[in-house]
């Protein structure tokens, strides 16, 4: 698993699609427990998938890819309401209630 | 004077939504207005969300009755991105029997979502006898697939490793002749949608979807490729069939209506094809033990892309599961189609959209 930073892979990715057609297909964000979280980013070229994966911590603020790409907005938005994360800039509240506890994180209830 | 018609012409908030005759589904426009015309909108969701992500990790052979209720008009497809990720995580090769049979239908559920999709259109422009006749074509196709899973809605027809249920010799000929004739008489309908002075009215110019702002929102399936954008799934997994891609230059919502029309065109052609080839052999690959590992699995579904993201570590519980629906991009790119038209013209263009909001909030 690659130990990449999210500021970092946010950068990569919004390089990947200035230098050539590519679309974000979606960012999957996973709690692996202990309040290490994961992102993977997937992307579409030419027809073909790329992931690129990144590490955080649940209570940092993570760097944001929707001033790069309009369409990250409500990924980033559907993450912190079920995962819990936050992204600079960007507010919850997309499906869930202020409040909810965030669903898909594994030690809290629920989980 | 001059205050009088300032006063007139101030903005007003207008909430379009979450329940109103023109959404089949609860979804929440705040429009900004200034007199009749749009200069803004606002899209709320989270009238439906059912917490299918986390319910569908607790039992890997159980999920796949769960997956298939995400969405009631492209249930298969669901069904189908689940086994196909599971088949992944086992190795199973699924026979080709179980590979054609699940085209025919995939293919078939994508005519009952695009006449559902072009009917509603019709519906919404207030042409209710064009309406009526895509719905009776609609309900040939419903008897068709019931016919064949006993199921009109969801077909329970999948299974991880292939197919349960086969298709005769008897059915097949049926499927083939339901084909000529629903092509027969869908091609007038088409010209009806095509040339019709009140359908281009309400639809052409409206709701315009520039390519640069498509990609922009990432969106998919006929949203996309009405506004140019050339991309279907099925050229990379309907190998061996003849197929090529609907792709229009507008971006209205004429555009997402006639590349609805002429796909249905295309999956009758597909079915057709798939029916008549059909090959011998096994129905399902059994398959042992517990998933491990992760996959991405992508379909072309009726609305665009659909993808399912699977982790197991080799339980039955499985780790993650994400599903990335077509609708999730589409319908946010309504804020992007909707500045500019009249207020009159909002339920055309959600509609052009083919907004299913199980699928966006699942």
């Amino acid at each position: 698993m690659s130990g990449r930073s999210n500021t970092e892979t946010v950068a990569r990715v919004a390089a990947m699609m200035r230098e050539k057609e590519t679309r974000l297909v979606t960012i999957v964000a996973a709690d692996e427990g202990g309040g290490e979280m994961e992102l993977i980013y997937v992307l579409d070229r030419d027809g073909e998938l790329i992931t690129l994966r990144a590490r955080g911590r649940r209570d940092e603020e993570l760097e944001s890819l929707s001033p790069a790409y309009k369409g990250a907005e409500n990924m980033e938005r559907e993450i912190i309401d079920l995962v819990g994360l936050s992204f600079h800039g960007v507010r919850g509240g997309l499906f869930l209630g202020p409040g909810d506890d965030p669903p898909l994180r594994k030690d809290d209830k629920g989980a | 004077m001059i205050k009088e018609r300032d006063e007139m012409s101030r903005t007003t908030i207008i909430p379009f939504g979450p329940q109103h005759p023109a959404f089949l589904e609860p979804l929440n426009l705040s429009l900004k207005l200034s007199e009749e015309t749009v200069i803004g909108a606002e899209i709320n969701y989270g009238y439906n969300h059912r917490g299918l992500e986390k319910a569908l990790t607790s039992d890997f052979r159980r999920s796949i009755y769960m997956c298939e209720r995400v969405c009631g008009i492209c249930s298969f497809f669901h069904s189908t991105a689940y086994c196909q990720s599971l088949e992944s995580l086992f190795q199973v090769q699924v026979p080709e029997r179980a590979r054609y049979i699940r085209t025919i239908m995939m293919e078939s559920q994508r005519l009952t979502s695009h006449l559902l999709a072009l009917g509603h259109t019709a519906e919404a422009i207030g042409f209710e006898s064009l309406f009526m006749q895509l719905f009776r074509e609609r309900e040939s196709i419903m008897r068709m697939v019931n016919d064949i899973s006993g199921n009109r809605v969801h077909y329970s027809m999948n299974a991880i490793g292939g197919v349960r249920r086969d298709i005769s010799a008897q059915q097949r000929s049926d499927i083939v002749s339901r084909m000529d004739g629903l092509e027969v008489r869908f091609e007038e309908l088409a010209k009806i949608f095509e040339k019709d002075p009140t359908i281009r009215a309400r639809t052409v110019g409206k709701g315009v979807l520039t390519p640069e702002i498509a990609r922009s929102y990432g969106v998919v399936g006929p949203v996309a490729r009405a506004s140019g954008i050339a991309q279907d799934l099925r050229e990379t997994y309907c190998q061996g069939l003849s197929f090529r891609p609907v792709v229009r230059e507008e971006g209205d919502a004429y555009a997402r209506s006639m590349v609805r029309v002429e796909e249905i065109l295309r999956s009758i052609d597909l079915i057709r094809q798939t029916a008549s080839e059909l090959p011998g052999g096994a129905l399902n690959i059994p398959f042992r033990g517990r998933p491990t590992g992760e996959t991405f699995t992508r379909l072309e579904a009726p609305r665009g892309e659909l993808l399912y993201y699977v982790r197991a570590k080799g339980t039955t519980d499985l780790e993650r599961i994400k599903i990335k629906t077509p609708a999730f991009v589409n319908v946010a790119a309504l804020s992007a189609m909707v500045p500019g038209c009249e207020m009159a013209d909002i339920p055309v263009i959600t509609v052009s959209v083919d907004p299913c909001i199980c699928c966006t909030e699942r």
